[in-house]
């Protein structure tokens, strides 16, 4: 009895685990084999593998999409959407966690209150601002949205970041006199390697991906985005499964992609700002680190980074902060 | 080299104003596309404005109509359903999370294939799961095959199903992120204890509930802030890619009606006023849950 229950609970564990595993891929693996079968194969065969796959569904698809115009849409607002944030963010956080000056703690707040605004709430006062400041349907447009939605949570995971950096490194910095501007562009950027790896891989995801900002920014079709395509296959094309699918292949195909080469880096940038974000929340972090000493936190920190720093190819903040006090 | 400094480091007073110069950016954008837009549609809730040039003010009336609009009504409603379902969102991505976190063989294989999906456009995936869990689809056909057939329906297209198959498919695409949060924290509970627990000879369920719910309430808690104020804003794609929010309003939740109003009724200040509803009721929510989950957390 002990000898089955010793082997059954394992195999149980690890079946549950396959049956969810199965649930996830599946998914896909339908949509890219319904996409190689013409019509009549998937009336004939719905489940079985597509013999001989055709490519025909994804030229047809490819040319109704205007993948080349939606995709470049997509990427040119991702792109410079992930940039802006770091841009916007990277000093808001430093001088959060890292200057004085009057009104910082409220101003921080306020700003991070902004979370609680999601677009929803403010959908058509939202539209009407873009509209009057001339940035509907204009790439700039949808990127300072996105920019906009992505402050509160990327600002916060750096603060959290930022807040265990030694102060003397900036002390140091600064007797050597050099401005803030300076401060953040040669010690604060390189040091920050990491997180800006979490926060653009986590922006990345969720500005590609999004549709609800691209709708209401983004409505001529020459403006549309590869999810407004992806969004519009249902009600232009019918009911073709097999040219749907093949449209849903072309969409998922960049971030399946994207995934499959850098599958570790996004895990641990997920991991990461987890950890940095939960720490903030729960309010645990001074009550965590406060009993420790600096190279104790410091261990910590480099700990907490180092899987990412290895994956990232990004230098190691500490080599910066041994350059830093070794210069003089 | 490095000087001995006091445990609780005390920030650094810089040039004052370059901070201003830092916060600027990032204040003037969250000013001008969220805090300006919530104080006029706070204002165009309480007048008759259709976009044109005459309007006035109309009390509450807008608000009075929310109350006797059964789509809003229904839509409401649904919000509460599918908070209900929130002990799900916590519960099988911890389970999961924990399983991997005891090196389960093939655990980077299943953390790898549980995050995937996160990865998805949710529009895609509901478009996905619209093929999926039809009539004729492989869902329906898997429950023929084990003698279920009674059951197979149009999930989407069945007034007592719709809302949920649209749980179903978030849930598939925000478990991963709920199992890599979960092993974030896990990572930092020492090994020693579980090991000490099994030296004790406690099984895997005493483990689970005497040291990984314990020690991780932090990270549960957070977790579950963040499940219930995205259950609020996350099923927008859904709905656009499958339901619509049909059949009926079966499946209409507030942020997609509040969508449907102002885009296609053309009625801003209503839609204004709906708005202001959903950001009340997200903002008591989300304050009841960082309360309520904080002070649970610190007490235990």
């Amino acid at each position: 009895m002990n000898l089955v229950v010793r082997h059954a609970i394992p195999l149980l564990v690890v079946s549950l685990l396959v049956f969810v595993a199965a649930s996830t891929i599946y998914p896909l693996f339908f949509v890219f084999n319904t996409a190689l079968k013409n019509d009549a194969a998937f009336t004939a065969n719905r489940f079985g593998l597509a013999d001989p796959p055709t490519l025909d569904n994804f030229v047809v698809a490819w040319k109704r999409m205007d993948v080349v115009r939606t995709a470049f849409n997509s990427a040119v607002t991702t792109i410079s959407g992930v940039i802006g944030a770091w841009a916007i963010c990277l000093p808001l956080a430093f001088a959060a966690t890292k200057l004085e000056f009057p009104g910082r703690n409220v101003l921080f707040l306020i700003i991070l209150s902004s979370m609680l605004i999601p677009v929803q709430t403010i959908l058509y006062p939202f539209y009407l601002v873009v509209r009057d400041l001339g940035l509907l349907n204009k790439h700039a447009g949808l990127t300072i949205t996105f920019v906009t939605f992505a402050i509160p949570v990327t600002s916060f995971q750096m603060a959290a970041y930022l807040r265990n950096l030694p102060n003397e490194i900036i002390e140091a910095a600064r007797m050597d006199g050099a401005s803030t501007f300076q401060l953040l562009v040669q010690i604060i950027l390189p040091i920050c390697r990491p997180v800006l790896a979490v926060t653009g891989i986590i922006n990345f995801i969720w500005m590609w991906n999004d549709i609800l900002l691209p709708v209401l920014v983004m409505q001529t079709p020459a403006s549309r985005t590869l999810m407004i395509g992806a969004g519009l296959l249902k009600g232009q094309w019918g009911s073709s499964a097999t040219l749907i699918s093949a449209g849903l292949a072309l969409a998922v195909l960049p971030v399946l992609v994207m995934f499959l080469i850098a599958q570790r880096q996004i895990i641990q940038g997920m991991t990461v700002g987890a950890e940095l974000f939960s720490y903030l929340e729960v309010d645990d972090f001074e009550g965590a680190i406060s009993h420790l000493s600096d190279s104790e936190v410091a261990a910590r920190w480099q700990a907490l980074m180092a899987p990412l720093m290895d994956s990232a190819d990004a230098i190691s903040p500490w080599a910066v902060l041994d350059e830093v006090f070794h210069q003089d | 080299m490095f000087k001995a400094v006091p445990a609780a480091r005390p920030r650094v007073a810089l040039i004052k104003w370059s901070g201003y110069l830092c916060f600027g950016p990032a204040f003037s954008l969250v000013v001008v596309f969220k805090f300006y837009p919530l104080t006029s549609g706070i204002f165009y809730s309480f007048t008759n404005w259709k976009g044109g040039p005459n309007w006035h003010f109309t009390g509450v009336a807008n608000y009075s109509r929310i109350l006797e609009d059964p789509a809003f009504l229904a839509s409401m409603r649904n919000a509460v359903k599918v908070l209900v379902t929130l002990p799900l969102w916590v519960l099988i991505p911890f389970l999961l999370a924990f399983l991997i976190f005891q090196e389960t063989p093939g655990w980077r294989f299943f953390r790898a294939a549980f995050v995937f999906p996160y990865t998805i456009a949710p529009v895609i995936a509901g478009y996905i799961f619209s093929f999926l869990l039809g009539l004729d689809g492989p869902f329906n056909e898997v429950l023929r095959a084990i003698g279920l057939g009674v059951i197979a329906t149009q999930w989407f297209g069945n007034v007592n199903t719709a809302l949920w198959a649209l749980v179903g498919v978030a849930l598939w695409s925000y478990f991963g992120l709920g199992v890599v949060t979960y092993l974030a924290g896990m990572a930092n509970v020492p090994k020693d204890y579980f090991e000490a627990a099994r030296v004790d000879g406690a099984n895997w369920l005493q483990q689970v509930a005497y040291i990984a719910i314990p020690s991780l309430l932090p990270t549960i808690s957070y977790w579950s802030v963040i499940c219930t104020a995205g259950m609020l804003i996350w099923f927008f794609p859904y709905i656009y890619a499958i339901t619509g929010g049909g059949p009926g309003y079966a499946s209409m939740l507030p942020e997609f009606y509040i969508y449907q109003v102002s885009t296609r009724y053309a009625q801003p200040a209503y839609a204004s006023a709906m708005g202001i509803v959903l950001f009340i009721y997200i903002v008591i929510v989300s304050f009841v849950q960082v309360r309520f989950m904080y002070f649970g957390a610190k007490t235990s």
